[in-house]
């Protein structure tokens, strides 16, 4: 990760770095570990087990709850991505009335704190007789993941302007072979991230969802959770290890393809 | 090949008049250039030729098919874009087959053809690469030859050349010209820069405020402007304004009698004449061999050197004249020196204001 440099002011930039990373990372490496120590105190020294992992095989709670998040993220993956694509387009390629006044309004609920949203939520929910569940989570979250997708969405499209469906309009492409071959396969990275951060915001998502579930309906940071509030034990461990290594794995797998795969460059000549 | 007519195209954008009652008539094979300042019309006028802007009143016609309202992928033309726009995701050889694979053209037959196109623009061998690792000349290549490969009826350049280096767009222009010529295509483009415009078309248009001021062959244009505007644009020129005399003669204000080809008799009221700096010719004053029937004298109130040609700024009076001469003063002339400036009544032009 660090190259000799004799540039002192390069070499501290990368300490400082290497200062935040492990910030961030000691807690979770610290937590993988313990996933496999044998005992619930955290206590050293350290005696490998898989015990935890082989109770939380039997911890249906925490097994359904997890199901139930990454469902829930998919379903709001695929929503959202779509519908915001979709908005993102109609802002970047055309006029309309009210069209300054709508793309305002979708910066707001980014920074209205979730709590709020989620209150406003509930109540509305009964008021029009949505209530809680699983589909009253699933909309919480497509709302509040659309801005996201709208703005990441839309600086990819702002990067490369109208002039490429614009040629491919002239070249005999029609509307729907244009946005195929040419709007989608260009926009694709943009949509790619767009997609991460919808399912980013849906399997983060506690308060919307505490909201909204039902008794007996929980999604796993509802339960990992109320399971501390309970007592901790080292399953919460092991179950967060396992999504660790999956949500890793899914964005390094990203940014590889990203790199490597020849990124579609940035529109063209300039 | 084909013929592009344009009958009373109006535009508004808004509260501005992007085309305000245009016609004109492109010839089969014709290269026409569409000139004139940012905000005059041309780029409207090309856009409303490609489809991308639909005429508010008037006509156009590609053979004499109406293409009001007929989607811009069905007008079968060829564009070529301000800065290419090539898919920076696709291949060279897959930017060229795009327009004959979305027409379903046959795998063997869209080979041929991107092959025998890419071997027009002399670009075989970059097949393979994509578009951000190609050079501006190359990139522009690429977007010539995806604009011909369906053998549109029409080609459209919007500013081709004004992307690259003052060099290569040399190079380019007579290529462009080459492979105009070649495949024999009706093309029209838009271009600010005179010079191109000078070079590359067989016609001209001059456009201002949405209006054609005057269209025709580019020295006919240039030799003959006919308005102050297409005098000042295409090209520079020195204005003289005056009244005719009983002899026929333009007297300036300054005092001067100037001699001009096709003076109107009496007019009655102010004419303007227009004559290029490069008419001019410009002698240290008691010169005898100066020759050309208009002469006035003055001093050199600036020169500008620039290598192979040095522009003079004379004082005559009230007036200050520029003059164009070739750098051939043995002793170059220097300012404050009294000179005469003289020219060929046949070089002096009489515009509307």
């Amino acid at each position: 990760m660090f190259r000799p440099r004799r540039d002192t002011g390069a070499a501290l930039a990368g300490i400082w770095l290497a200062l935040i990373l492990g910030f961030l990372y000691l807690p979770i490496a610290v937590m993988v570990v313990m996933a496999f120590n044998e005992s619930v105190l955290y206590e050293l020294p350290f005696k490998p087990t898989t015990v935890w992992f082989e109770r939380l095989a039997e911890n249906e709670r925490l097994l359904r709850a997890s199901a139930n998040s990454v469902g829930l993220a998919l379903a709001n993956t695929v929503i959202a991505t779509a519908l915001g694509t979709m908005a993102a387009l109609a802002f970047a390629r055309y006029t309309f009335r009210g069209k300054t006044l709508l793309r305002l309004l979708l910066f707001p609920p980014i920074t209205i704190p979730w709590l709020i949203i989620g209150t406003a939520m509930l109540v509305m929910f009964f008021w029009i007789g949505i209530g809680r569940g699983l589909h009253a989570m699933l909309l919480g979250h497509v709302a509040l993941s659309l801005p996201y997708v709208v703005v990441v969405v839309g600086a990819r499209l702002a990067s490369f302007g109208p002039s490429l469906e614009e040629a491919a309009a002239t070249l005999g492409a029609n509307p729907w072979q244009t946005f195929r071959r040419v709007t989608l396969p260009v926009l694709a990275p943009g949509v790619v991230a767009a997609a991460l951060f919808a399912f980013a915001v849906s399997f983060d998502q506690f308060v919307i969802s505490y909201f909204l579930a039902p008794p007996g309906v929980s999604t796993l940071p509802v339960e990992i959770y109320s399971a501390i509030r309970k007592g901790f034990t080292p399953e919460v461990n092991a179950i967060s290890s396992i999504i660790i290594i999956i949500s890793m794995g899914v964005v390094l797998l990203f940014a590889r393809l990203y790199r490597f795969g020849g990124a579609p460059a940035d529109g063209g000549g300039r | 090949m084909s013929i592009v007519d344009i009958e009373g195209v109006t535009r508004r954008f808004g509260d501005t008049l992007a085309l305000d009652g245009v016609s004109l008539r492109i010839e089969e094979g014709e290269l026409f250039a569409l000139l004139g300042p940012s905000g005059s019309g041309k780029t409207t006028l090309l856009r409303a030729i490609a489809g991308f802007v639909e005429p508010d009143a008037g006509v156009i016609r590609i053979d004499g098919d109406a293409m009001h309202n007929l989607p811009v992928h069905r007008r079968d033309i060829g564009m070529v874009f301000q800065h290419y726009a090539l898919f920076p995701h696709m291949s060279v050889f897959d930017n060229v087959a795009f327009g004959l694979s979305v027409r379903r053209v046959s795998r063997s037959e869209t080979a041929e053809r991107v092959r025998a196109m890419l071997a027009l623009v002399q670009l075989q061998g970059y097949e393979e690469r994509r578009p951000g690792q190609l050079s501006g000349g190359q990139q522009q290549r690429v977007a010539l030859a995806r604009a011909l490969v369906t053998r549109p009826r029409v080609l459209l350049l919007d500013e081709p050349l004004g992307a690259l280096d003052k060099r290569l767009r040399r190079r380019m222009q007579v290529e462009l010209r080459q492979i105009q010529r070649e495949v024999g295509i009706t093309t029209v483009f838009v271009t600010h820069d005179q010079e191109e415009a000078l070079t590359l078309s067989d016609r001209i248009a001059i456009l201002d405020t949405g209006r054609i001021v005057q269209s025709g062959p580019p020295r006919a244009v240039y030799e003959r402007p006919e308005t102050v505007f297409a005098a000042d644009f295409l090209g520079d020129a020195n204005f003289f304004t005056g009244w005719v005399d009983d002899e026929g003669r333009v007297r300036t204000s300054s005092g001067s009698a100037l001699l001009a080809a096709g003076v109107p008799e009496d007019t009655g009221g102010e004419i303007i004449l227009a004559v290029r700096p490069e008419k001019l010719r410009i002698a240290r004053a008691g010169t005898p061999e100066l020759d050309g029937a208009n002469r006035l004298a003055g001093t050199v109130a600036g020169v500008l050197y620039a290598g192979s040609t040095v522009t003079y700024r004379v004082a005559c009076g009230e007036a200050e004249v520029t003059v164009l001469e070739q750098n051939r003063e043995a002793v170059p002339i220097a300012q404050g020196e009294p000179v005469t400036v003289s020219w060929w009544p046949e070089h002096t032009v009489v515009v509307r204001p």
